[in-house]
């Protein structure tokens, strides 16, 4: 539960800001097989800008790592076809067509990743809302 | 052990329906704020037409585990 901590303390951080954030949860550990309660989600990550999704298939991993962007360096997981505990952050403008689009930034793990995040949403969404 | 087998079973099912109570209410179809929408093949476009709808804002996607 520390990466989703870590994501409600980054949406808290830039309250306010237009951004959106998919939270998606999937089973890695023997651990993970019901998915996150109401209450998790209540706790964590309730941030409105914030949808969740359930994923028991691990289908976006696998929609992921088809991409060919992740040929060009290792994206985690990779080798056991499960991205997990992992960010990635996209600007206006991105657009999910045929394939996953490659991010401008991709971190992990997500409770290290924090502080990149952060500053690269100030300057992301200061260029859509320019500060008076 | 075979008297503690049903006391088990009995356990065990509570547990279940308490974790089932527990998650009521918490399914939406996707894009809802505090919901939980089920993602699998057939519903990936659902994400990406999130994900797209959104194309005027920064946004961050992370894959987590619930435990």
């Amino acid at each position: 539960m520390r990466g989703a901590s870590a994501v409600a303390a980054i949406l808290k951080t830039r309250a306010g800001a237009p951004v959106r954030a998919f939270v998606v949860w999937e089973p890695v550990l023997w651990t993970d097989a019901f998915p996150p309660s109401g209450d998790v989600l209540a706790c964590y990550v309730s941030d409105a800008r914030a949808t969740h999704w359930w994923d028991p298939n691990r289908s976006l991993s696998e929609e992921i790592l088809r991409s060919p962007w992740t040929r060009k360096y290792p994206v985690r997981g990779g080798p056991l076809k499960i991205v997990w505990d992992w960010v990635a952050c996209y600007p206006p403008g991105a657009r999910w067509e045929a394939n996953f689009p490659e991010p401008v930034v991709q971190e992990f793990p997500v409770v290290d990743s924090a502080d990149r995040v952060r500053d690269w949403l100030g300057g992301a969404a200061a260029a859509v809302e320019p500060v008076p | 052990m075979s008297r503690s087998l049903p006391a088990f079973v009995f356990v065990l099912a509570l547990v279940t329906l308490s974790c089932s109570k527990s998650h009521e209410g918490r399914w939406g179809r996707g894009g809802e704020p505090g919901k939980l929408a089920r993602l699998d093949r057939t519903t990936l476009p659902a994400l990406r037409d999130s994900f797209n709808a959104a194309i005027d804002r920064p946004r961050i996607l992370v894959m987590l585990s619930p435990t």
